[in-house]
This record gives C-alpha cells, sequence and structure tokens, in this order.
C-alpha cells in the first residue's frame, strides 16, 4: 500500500516515434486512478514502465519513497492482470495461484493460509485442482486477479481486465474488482479505453492522448468539465466549435460563426466551446427569454429511450440526445441550452 | 450432379493413393520384376532389403543425418523464433519472418546446387559433415516455423506474468515458455526429420562414397536390377512416414500447423 509516482517519463522506439512524452503522474496510497485513452495513447506503456517491462529513455520511477527506475521487474513486487490473463496453462488453479509464493519460498503452511485466504475472497473455491482450460472466463479471470493479488503486491497494475468480459457481465465484475481493492486498499492502476468502465471504478481519471496525460481528476469532474478538446470529445461533447471572438462589451457573450453564444464562465484563454447532446434541449416554441439558435432537424437515430438528432443550424452540424421523440427530420426547431452549460476549452 | 461429383472425387482419391498402395501390393508379388497386377505371395523381397548391405547402411545414415541435422536445426530456431516472438516492434519484422521461412518454397534443386557451391568451399570437401549441414539448413525453415507457430500462439503475456510474479527472465523462459511449447519441440523435430529423411536431392549433391542416404541407395539399386525389391523397402517406408506424420499429427497438427 505505498504511493507512486512517475516524474518526467520518456519512452520513445525510433527517433520521432515518441510513445510518452515527459509523463508525470502521481498515485496515493489504496487510491485506483483509471487511464484512459485510445489506442497507442501510450496508457499500456505506461503500465509497462511502472511494471518495469520497459526501460524509458529518461524519467524517474518512485514507489513508496524508493526509486525503482533501475530495479529490474521481477525485483518490483508489482501484481499485474493481463489482459489475456496469462494464466500458466500447464498448471492448476492452486499452482498458479501459490506460483508467486513458491518464488518467495513463503513456507507450506502459511502458503497454504494465504492462498485459501484469496480463493475465499474471489470465489474460487473447489477450483483448485482444475487446469485454466477448464475454467470460464469470469473465473479466469478471478484466478488472475488472485494470482497477482496473493503475494501481496504494491501495486496492482490491470491492463483492460474487462475487454474478454462479456458486456453483460461487465458491470458486475466492475464492482466485484472495486470492491476487493477497497478490502485491501491497494494502489490500483486500471487501464482501459472505455469511458464508463473509468468513470464507473476509479477514484481518479487520468485521460490520456499522445503520450501524455491530458486531464487528471475524479470521474464527475472529468465527465462535467473537461478541460480539453480531447477529453471533452472522449466524454462524447460531440459539438466542439473554435470562438471566433469574445463579446466586447458583454463577457459572457462568445461569437462561434457570427453566431452569439451566451456562456455560463468566461476563461479569457478559451479557444473552443463544447456543448454535450445530452445538455441541449429541442423545442418547437422556446420559453421566453430562454437562450436557444434555430436549426432544422436532418437525421434521427434512435437509441431506445432516447434520440439523437442531429441539426442544420447557424453553428454548423449539431447533435442532441433527447428523450423527446416527436420531433421528425426536416422540420425547423429551435435548439434550447443554459449558459452554464456550454464549456469553454482553452485547448 | 452429386453423384457424379462423388464418383469424380472417389476417382481422384484412388489417383491420389495409387502410388502409395502400387509398392504395397507389388512387394508381396513372387513374379522376379515389377510389374502390375502382382501374382502370388512371398515375404522374400522384405528379406532382401534387409539383406542387401547398402540399404542398412543407408537405413542408417539416412537415420544419422536426420537425428542430427533436426536436432541442430531445432536448436537454433528456438532463439531465432523466440527474438521474432518477444519483439513485436522489431523493424521489419514480417520481412523476417518470410526470409527464415523463405529456403521452405525454394525448389530443393536449387538448393542443393547452391550448397554443393557452398559447403565444398567452406569445409573444402564432401564429407559426412557437410552432409548434416546440408541437411540441417534444408530442414531449419520447417523447424523454425512450427517452433515459432507455437511460441505466438502462446503469447508473450505468460512470461511477463511470470517475471511480474518474481522470476527472471532465464527462469521464466524455461519455467513457463518451454514446458508450454514441448509440442512445438516433437512435432518440429519429426517434422525436420522426415523432411530431412526424404530429401533427396540435396543427398543426391552432397553424398559420397561412405555415407550413402537410404534414397540414393535406391536409386542406385534400381540402376542395377529391377525387382520388388525396391517396392518392399519402398512399401516399408510408406509405413514408416506415415507412422510418423501420425505422431506428428497428435503433437501438433501436420496439416494445420506447419504448412
Amino acid at each position: 500500500m505505498k504511493h507512486l509516482q512517475l516524474s518526467d517519463i520518456w519512452v520513445y522506439y525510433t527517433k520521432g516515434q515518441q510513445v510518452l512524452r515527459s509523463l508525470d503522474l502521481e498515485v496515493n496510497r489504496g487510491e485506483l486512478v483509471a487511464l484512459l485513452g485510445p489506442s497507442g495513447c501510450g496508457k499500456t506503456t505506461t503500465l509497462r514502465v511502472i511494471a518495469g517491462f520497459v526501460t524509458p529513455q529518461r524519467g524517474k520511477i518512485m514507489i513508496g519513497g524508493r526509486d525503482v527506475t533501475k530495479v529490474s521487474a521481477h525485483k518490483r513486487n508489482i501484481g499485474i492482470v493481463f489482459q489475456s490473463y496469462a494464466l500458466f496453462p500447464h498448471m492448476t488453479v492452486w499452482l498458479n495461484l501459490t506460483y508467486g509464493l513458491r518464488i518467495r519460498g513463503v513456507p507450506k503452511d502459511e502458503m497454504k493460509k494465504r492462498g485459501d485466504k484469496i480463493i475465499e475472497m474471489l470465489g474460487l473455491g473447489g477450483l483448485e485442482d482444475r487446469y485454466p482450460s477448464e475454467l470460464s472466463g469470469g473465473q479466469q479471470q478471478r484466478v488472475a486477479l488472485a494470482r497477482a493479488l496473493v503475494i501481496q503486491p504494491d501495486i496492482l497494475l490491470m491492463d483492460e481486465p474487462l475487454s474478454n468480459v462479456d458486456p453483460k457481465l461487465r458491470e458486475r465484475v466492475r464492482t466485484e474488482i472495486k470492491k476487493v481493492q477497497r478490502e485491501l486498499e491497494i494502489l490500483t492502476i486500471y487501464v482501459t479505453h472505455d469511458q464508463e468502465d473509468a468513470l464507473g471504478i476509479a477514484d481518479r481519471v487520468a485521460v490520456m492522448n499522445r503520450g501524455i496525460i491530458e486531464q487528471m481528476s475524479e470521474p464527475s469532474k472529468i465527465y462535467e468539465q473537461p478541460e480539453t478538446c480531447f477529453v471533452a470529445d472522449f466524454m462524447g461533447f460531440e459539438n466542439i466549435f473554435p470562438i471566433q471572438s469574445i463579446g466586447s462589451g458583454d463577457e459572457s457573450i462568445v461569437l462561434v460563426k457570427d453566431v452569439k453564444l451566451r456562456v455560463g464562465t468566461m476563461d479569457h484563454d478559451g479557444k473552443y466551446v463544447a456543448l454535450h447532446p445530452a445538455r441541449l434541449t429541442i423545442a418547437r416554441e422556446p420559453a421566453p427569454g430562454s437562450e436557444r439558435l434555430s436549426g432544422r432537424i436532418t437525421d434521427a437515430s434512435f437509441k431506445g429511450d432516447r434520440v439523437k438528432y442531429f441539426l442544420e443550424t447557424g453553428l454548423g452540424e449539431l447533435s442532441v440526445l433527447t428523450s423527446n421523440k416527436d420531433f421528425s427530420v426536416g422540420e425547423n426547431v429551435y435548439v434550447c441550452y443554459r449558459p452554464e452549460d456550454i464549456l469553454v476549452l482553452t485547448g | 450432379m452429386k453423384s457424379f461429383f462423388c464418383v469424380l472425387s472417389l476417382l481422384t482419391l484412388a489417383l491420389l493413393l495409387s502410388p502409395i498402395v502400387m509398392p504395397l501390393l507389388i512387394s508381396f508379388s513372387t513374379f522376379e520384376s515389377i510389374s502390375f497386377p502382382p501374382q502370388g505371395f512371398t515375404l522374400r523381397w522384405f528379406a532382401n532389403v534387409f539383406n542387401y548391405e547398402s540399404f542398412m547402411n543407408g537405413f542408417l545414415a539416412s537415420s544419422s543425418i536426420a537425428l542430427v541435422s533436426s536436432f541442430s536445426a531445432i536448436a537454433l530456431s528456438l532463439p531465432s523464433s523466440y527474438v521474432l516472438y518477444r519483439h513485436k516492434a522489431l523493424k521489419m519484422k514480417g520481412l523476417m519472418e518470410s526470409l527464415f521461412t523463405l529456403p521452405m518454397l525454394m525448389p530443393e534443386i536449387v538448393l542443393s546446387y547452391m550448397l554443393l557451391l557452398f559447403v565444398c568451399r567452406a569445409l573444402g570437401v564432401v564429407s559426412l559433415l557437410s552432409l548434416i549441414v546440408g541437411h540441417m539448413l534444408v530442414v531449419m525453415p520447417f523447424g523454425m516455423r512450427v517452433i515459432y507457430a507455437s511460441l505466438s500462439n502462446l503469447g508473450v503475456d505468460i512470461e511477463d506474468a511470470s517475471v511480474s510474479l518474481g522470476r527472471d527472465r532465464l527462469g521464466a523462459f524455461l519455467e513457463v515458455v518451454l514446458p508450454n511449447i514441448k509440442h512445438g519441440f516433437v512435432g518440429g523435430f519429426l517434422t525436420c526429420f522426415m523432411v530431412s529423411f526424404n530429401a533427396v536431392s540435396i543427398s543426391l549433391f552432397l553424398s559420397y562414397g561412405e555415407a550413402v542416404p537410404l534414397p540414393i541407395a535406391m536409386l542406385n539399386y534400381l540402376q542395377i536390377r529391377y525387382d520388388p525389391t525396391i517396392a518392399a523397402l519402398s512399401a516399408m517406408l510408406v509405413v514408416f512416414t506415415v507412422g510418423l506424420s501420425a505422431v506428428v499429427e497428435k503433437t501438433v497438427g501436420f496439416v494445420s500447423g506447419v504448412r
């Protein structure tokens, strides 16, 4: 249960191809941090740097105040759950579980005690003598988690642990992982490309893009107040437009493509505005005094309890996600917004 | 239409299998020269095979050459396969993979000729060593292919998992990688063995007075005599090869794993 700090980490494979660019990351004891980003953003490389599988060209890795930058992977005492689970096919569940304990020369009776404890914790009782190929995907995953945890690692790393899990079971497995993590209070780095996954499990989310962390904060803040276009886009702010100029008289007015928009809070370095489709509404007759844009519906896509409408407005194409389903394509309508729902982004 | 294709496929099968079945039938024939249909029944030609010294020596030569060349080929394939398997970001990885298995697609006669030139230059004269080296070079792509395939199927994660649990790289390789590719070893070895055993051109070019591999001994015999002894030997070789293939099939799957 130690504290992890990465500072100024650089990883590049060949010249010009930088995987991590001066990455800084600080994680507290017992905290679960999700690294979120598209493939190729460097999240898995970050994980491999922490694990010791990738040696950064520059930078420092500290675990619990100890510099481990030059410590080789097998001496770092880090538990890893691989995307493929990576169970040893020629060993039974019990031998898989106790593999790390045998390497550490843990005495037999203590090995039994620790093994049994983790088996109980993850509900693997009765499977001890099975081989990995005889287990279901979910069981394999729990064995992988148990194997990583039983060595009492300083840090737990998880690489896309839910990507091979049936979508219907994901939420349950996620809750289970979270519960175990809470119980053991283990510092965990959780890599995923799925925003729902990251927001659902993490104490803090670090959104990565092209080798750097664009924004790192609590899930609700990441979701509601993204700071950059990239994060906003990743969080589903589909309507992002560059700011043309800031109103000279009234500071709460910005000009986008000659359309005036009223914003809640203005940042003078603001370069873009972002509007989340779910925070916009459509009306035939706008309520007096409300902020609105006029537009024409060009397309609609059914989403079950809601409909996503695409509109042609003065800003360009705008998407609106609403539960009000009685509009039809071709109709001229008003898009209503609240000024505080328009985000001003600086980059 | 359906029955027409059924008949056609049966005919194709007969065509395909006849060269394998023919020697089996002829080998029991009492007739003094190779002819069809066979007449009578005798085991004389089988006895002949065992009494003919060149065949026995040839079998011994072929087996030992196959054994040693396959073993060295596998030993050399392992490190190269490992490098290709571990280094995802290796430059021109696809090209490397192709280059390692390219000799497999070369006409063996061309390869043999080049080897004759090269081996004679490098090792001075044609000797048992050159014969073994030649065979090793011919069979190595096959061994490489099988071992690389079994490593790739295994994936790199389990080695990393072992390391994360506290084993160093070498220990991880020995403890979790090797035990899981042992089928690849057996399969690769047997494949190499069969390819070496059946490699006629390479033996033809590189064999010499003292070590005459079986296929060459058979060719030599045919030039002197034309009796069913060769058929008997062929029949035994068919059984031998099919037996080996069955073992390979059981271990890695010859059809799916090799070509």
